[in-house]
């Protein structure tokens, strides 16, 4: 047998075991066992009980609300006939009525954050594929692609930016792409652009004689950010002609 | 009849019909039984309250573990 096909008999093994000690004392007395008795299997079973809680947690963790409710179910029918024919003190089918209410909640809650977390593993693993693709996208471009947060720093550059000025990502953009210390006074929109909202378009030197057209629009970026989405298209022979 | 024999009664057969429920919507989802044939399951968890259930939960453990058909299928690929 195969660990998966194992784990199918997990819950009704840990449901065996658990009868056969909520019903041990009864079994010790059939099959007269009198070394294994102790007072302790014939007391009230509220403590014996609580071993349920594994089957329907564990129900609850694999096969989510449906499976804590089924195995709740049937840990009520193997209750039964304690609270039906065999337990002497008050109120027995009281008190496994409350167990298995509590029990149920427990197991339900525990399926239903298994859902959510089995979602969110889902929409992490969905969003992850889209921004892969965007990115493969974005690298393939011929031009150069760069995001640049309002405190200038630079937060992505695509593969053709990087290969024309290096990865600069965390920099700032005037320090890597201009070699100033300071933001250009004159040639910078960023805080046009992402003020007004406004898409821009301008041409710009930068050292080396480089010559770029460059069209910036406002990006929000994952963290709510409002940034500069900028396309740079080397323009340097076409002035140099 | 004792009034808390009525409620034993009562709520042996509200656990017996929802359990009736949960495994007969199963079993006609199922394409394959242990068996082969699925009227015989239906009736004996329609007739035997409660351990009917019981017994097609023990001979179809599957429906306690539904990614097991996919983790199934992910080995049987991988295998190949």
């Amino acid at each position: 047998m195969n660990r998966t096909s194992f784990r199918l008999f997990i819950t009704p093994l840990l449901l065996v075991i658990c009868t056969l000690f909520y019903y041990f004392g009864e079994l010790v007395d059939w099959a007269v066992w009198d070394a294994l008795r102790h007072n302790f299997f014939y007391g009230v079973h509220d403590i014996h009980r609580l071993l349920f809680l594994a089957p329907i947690i564990y129900a609850g963790y694999t096969a989510r609300v449906k499976g804590a409710i089924i195995i709740t179910l049937v840990s009520f029918i193997i209750f039964l006939p304690r609270a039906f024919f065999i337990s002497p003190f008050p109120d027995p089918l009281l008190r496994m009525l409350l167990f298995i209410i509590f029990a149920g909640v427990i197991g339900c809650l525990v399926g239903t954050v298994r859902n959510q977390a089995k979602r969110s593993r889902q929409l992490e693993a969905m969003i992850t594929s889209e921004r892969d693709k965007l990115l493969s996208i974005v690298d393939g471009m011929a031009d150069g692609v760069i995001i640049t947060g309002p405190d200038y720093r630079i937060r992505f550059m695509n593969a053709n930016m990087v290969k024309e000025f290096g990865a600069g990502t965390g920099s700032t953009c005037y320090e890597h792409l201009q070699k100033v210390d300071a933001p250009c006074k004159q040639d910078c929109k960023i805080p046009d652009v992402i003020n007004s909202g406004e898409i821009k378009k301008w041409e710009c030197e930068f050292p080396g004689g480089r010559s770029y057209e460059i069209m910036a629009a406002p990006y929000v970026d994952t963290d709510g950010t409002v940034c500069q989405i900028s396309i740079f298209r080397d323009i340097s022979q076409r002035k140099n002609a | 009849m004792d009034p808390e024999w009525i409620l034993r009664i009562v709520l042996f057969g509200i656990v017996h019909w929802i359990l009736a429920g949960f495994f007969l919507h199963d079993l006609a989802s199922r394409q394959r039984v242990f068996g082969g044939h699925k009227p015989p399951w239906a009736i004996v968890i329609l007739i035997i309250p409660c351990f009917g259930s019981i017994l097609y939960l023990l001979f179809h453990p599957q429906i306690l573990n539904p990614d097991y058909y996919q983790d199934k299928h992910h080995r049987d690929k991988h295998d190949k």
